[in-house]
């Protein structure tokens, strides 16, 4: 089997260093929030994740295409791969977000538009996943699943957007938000490098799982082509 | 006007924020648990992985072996040997 290479290794460990830097700044030097208290802290990982999850998507979209002009089947590994860690972030931010609400908008869930675009976004990826598994073809599964992916990605600017474009409960980070927003408040500087830090953080996570589970989808491949070859159908 | 300044001050400040630490940790306790359990699976993962070569490379051996011969290598060269693409 495909030993770890030392490159890789030393990125796993940058980053669990960086995570452990990240969650040390969110605990004891951002300041805490005078309304809603420690729940605020939520924030610092709930938005990269967020952001992170439409960054998964948007190489899902990259890989795609790219797979879609040479036909190597790394990209469409790629692409795969991105769709499961984004599905993870997107997990990471709409649970942690209901946590967020329970003390905040005192219910744990509610069909506001930032929520509800999630969500549909959410299970377009989960369908990217079942209609993988139900084509057998490698070459047609990869061809599918990139032409997919490029469209999926229609929901991911629609759920950006939702909250300038609709009247919502969800607070805005960047930009002016809907009046209606509620469980906002105005960042200081620590909490804005800490924010950054973090954003920072989720992202090399990412790309260390992306590479990780990139290494995870080549055993696989080659399980399959020795089981093609020596189980022939 | 007096009358609006003391009606305002009767009103309590909120002075202390609300106490949600418990949601904190809950909330961090899933952002951290999540991508470890997602680890864990790929570990399970890999040991399945290997456990499916050495069958595999097992049962190639027996299919090429004629009956009293030595064990012959594997059909497929492992896959550190192979090109990178």
């Amino acid at each position: 089997m495909e030993p770890m290479s030392q490159r890789l290794k030393i990125f796993n460990l940058i980053t669990a260093v960086l995570v452990i830097a990240s969650l040390a700044l969110v605990f004891f030097y951002a300041p805490m929030e005078r309304v809603t208290g420690n729940v605020q802290r939520v924030f610092y990982w709930h938005v990269p994740a967020a952001w992170t999850s439409f960054l998964a998507f948007f190489v899902t979209v990259v890989a795609g295409i790219i797979y879609l002009l040479r036909g190597n089947r790394k990209w469409d590994r790629v692409a795969h791969a991105s769709v499961e860690i984004g599905l993870l972030f997107t997990i990471m931010t709409m649970v942690s977000g209901s946590i967020w609400a329970r003390p905040t908008w005192q219910t744990w869930w509610t069909w506001d538009p930032r929520l509800t675009t999630y969500t549909i976004m959410a299970l377009i990826y989960v369908a990217y996943l079942m209609l993988r598994q139900g084509i057998e073809d490698p070459d047609r599964r990869a061809r599918f699943a990139a032409v997919y992916g490029i469209i999926g990605f229609v929901s991911v600017p629609i759920t950006y957007f939702s909250i300038h474009w609709w009247r919502t409960l969800h607070p805005v980070v960047i930009g002016s938000g809907s009046p209606t927003a509620e469980g906002g408040f105005d960042m200081t500087r620590p909490m804005v490098w800490v924010l950054l830090f973090s954003l920072f953080t989720v992202n090399v996570v990412y790309f260390c799982f992306l590479a990780n589970r990139l290494r995870l989808a080549r055993m696989t491949e080659y399980v399959e082509e020795l089981k093609a070859q020596l189980l022939p159908a | 006007m007096a009358e609006m300044i003391a009606l305002l001050s009767s009103f309590p400040a909120q002075a202390e924020p609300l106490e949600t630490t418990g949601y904190m940790l809950l909330g961090y306790a899933f952002l951290i648990g999540l991508p470890l359990l997602y680890i864990l699976s790929w570990v399970v993962q890999r040991r399945n992985l290997e456990r499916d070569v050495e069958l595999l490379r097992s049962l190639s051996q027996e299919a090429e072996r004629p009956a009293g011969a030595p064990e012959a290598a594997a059909a497929r060269p492992p896959l550190e040997q192979r090109p990178a693409e």
